[in-house]
């Protein structure tokens, strides 16, 4: 990928109003630092001294990376660097507030009992059918924020549903902590070692979300936190006291090695994103009600494929004809259009042509998206810094 | 026709900036509160359910809770109730209490537990069936969040007894 954008990086900017000047970078980046600085400043004015460092460097951060992609008319790359960060920096931060919430990163019966458990946006989609049918939710959290437990089933779900109204699929992108860790290590390796995938294996999700829709309804408990979730490694898991947790930590370690860390870094792709993650296809099918959308232009793409080798997400395939379609799976990440040499491929508005203002509706994707990803991302990334420099004042 | 469409598609794409801002000064709010409004709750074989009465027993007391049947759907036919004596620290070192659980003024069951210290292990409990539909236990612990039988909880001696619903074999 990054070779892919060097090679077009020399390249005349194909679509005009991408890349800015120092000034008007600056202009559009200034009302995102305000509203960055709005969303910190509690922290800032109420906190310790590790809080204000970390707010300082968190805003100064978030403005350098939208500032980037003001200026170069880049998005991929800049990107990359923010969610990562929050991918690698989010344990920090949360495995921190457990050990000092409860001294371990196993959740105990007790915290269990009290109804204490963090929800998590993956566990979304099983929780459905017995929402609608039984008005329960099958976990052993909360429904609504408490002090013992502000990451409640009701915050993750507003978190989400703005998120996917805004974002569509690019929740995968642009706010989904876990997402940054598997595209850190896909980010290693200058070319693929395991370059074909039979794209088959982007049916492997909508498998899982049935598996674990049907797996919770029959045992009544959440099906993929209990044994599927990779995550669980860096997060939280069940106290390891019985045969049966043994066995459930075996799989979430296999599976986080496997999925998260080796095959992202042999494939140069979100493996887990695009093969295994259940909530995929329901953001998948978010992107249908979206009005953000990346499209290639048939007029302008000249069929080389640099976007669908570039795409993380197997989501650009060959079309009718020579030329590239971008697919349901578009997690927006925008790859596919910064490896363009042509400009064929660009954000659009849904319904509007390609011949009105080309940079119209990438900026204004940016602008919401990086609302909403310095609100949630922002503050993960602040409330982790703040722990680690905490540790090291 | 193409200019509608072009200002309903730049109108919508427009609208998801304040939507992104709005989102954490008043989105979350209003977002809680209606969800408040559904009547949602965390199914109740893990929340325990709902405290259907209190028994005073002077130093402590006893919350009893509504029967659960675990089901996606209706009722299944095992099931528990919930008792949570608190506070712990007013707790003999062996509990032993007949207890009435649906209200009906006669004992149910006997129940008897033991209170150890922490470092002394964990309790084991012990449950005499006077109703049919109450599951004997015979002085065990707590071996899994599904098998929940006796827990120390903050304050509070969490107790889960078995339960068959009536007229299941």
């Amino acid at each position: 990928m990054d070779e892919m954008l060097a090679k077009t990086k020399d390249r005349i900017p194909p679509v005009p109003g991408l890349e800015k000047s120092w000034g008007t970078s600056l202009l559009w980046t200034l009302p995102m630092v305000l509203w960055a600085l709005m969303m910190f400043s509690r922290g800032f004015f109420q906190g310790s001294l590790a809080q204000k460092l970390s707010v300082i460097i968190t805003v100064g951060f978030l403005a350098g990376i939208f500032f980037w992609m003001m200026k170069s008319g880049e998005t991929y790359r800049p990107r990359r660097i923010f969610y990562v960060a929050l991918g690698f920096l989010f344990p920090v931060g949360f495995i921190s507030e457990l050990i000092a919430q409860r001294g371990s990163m196993s959740i105990s019966l007790e915290q269990m009992l009290l109804g204490n458990t963090p929800f998590c946006h993956l566990a979304l989609p099983m929780m459905a059918l017995p929402a609608v049918l039984s008005k329960t939710i099958i976990f052993p959290g909360s429904i609504l924020p408490k002090p013992e437990n502000p990451h409640a089933f009701g915050a993750m779900l507003a978190l989400w549903a703005g998120a996917t109204v805004i974002l569509g699929r690019g929740w995968c992108s642009w706010g989904c902590f876990f997402g940054g860790i598997e595209e850190g290590f896909a980010s290693l390796r200058k070319k693929p070692l395991w370059p074909k995938i039979d794209r088959r294996w982007t049916l492997l999700p909508w498998a899982v979300l049935t598996l674990v829709v049907v797996g919770t309804a029959i045992s009544l408990a959440p099906f993929y936190c209990q044994w599927l979730c990779p995550f669980k490694t860096v997060t939280e898991f069940p106290a390891v006291t019985s045969v049966q947790t043994a066995i459930q930590f075996g799989i979430f370690t296999t599976l986080f090695a496997g999925i998260v860390v080796v095959l992202p870094l042999l494939t140069k792709k979100r493996t887990q994103c695009s093969f295994f993650c259940p909530l995929g296809p329901v953001q998948a099918l978010a992107n249908k009600i979206n009005i953000f959308e990346l499209k290639t232009d048939p007029e302008r793409c000249v069929s080389c494929g640099l976007c669908e080798k570039a795409c993380p997400f197997m989501a650009v395939e060959r079309g009718e004809g020579k030329e590239r379609q971008v697919n349901m799976y578009c997690a927006r990440c925008a790859a596919c259009a910064d490896v363009c040499p042509k400009g064929a491929v660009r954000f659009r508005i849904k319904g509007t042509p390609f011949t009105v203002n080309a940079a119209a509706p990438r900026m204004m994707f940016l602008l919401a998206t990086w609302s909403f990803a310095t609100m949630f991302g922002g503050s993960i990334i602040a409330n982790s810094l703040s722990k680690i420099v905490g540790h090291l004042l | 026709m193409k200019r509608l469409l072009l200002f309903l598609g730049y109108g919508a794409a427009a609208l998801t900036i304040p939507l992104a801002l709005a989102l954490p000064i008043k989105g979350f709010p209003v977002f809680l509160s209606a969800l408040g409004n559904l009547g949602l709750k965390i199914a109740p074989w893990y929340s325990g359910g709902e405290v259907a009465s209190t028994l005073d027993r002077g130093s402590y007391q006893i919350k009893v809770y509504h029967p659960v049947y675990p089901a996606l759907v209706g009722e299944g036919e095992k099931g528990f109730v919930q008792l949570v004596w608190q506070p712990r620290s007013a707790l003999p070192p062996r509990v032993q209490e007949e207890i009435d659980l649906n209200g009906d003024g006669k004992p149910d069951c006997e129940v008897s537990f033991s209170n150890p210290p922490e470092e002394a292990g964990a309790p084991l409990l012990t449950v005499n069936p006077k109703s049919p539909w109450v599951s004997p236990v015979h002085n065990s612990p707590t071996t899994s969040f599904e098998g929940i039988l006796v827990e120390r909880v903050k304050d509070a001696m969490y107790v889960r007894i078995p339960l068959k619903k009536m007229g299941s074999s």
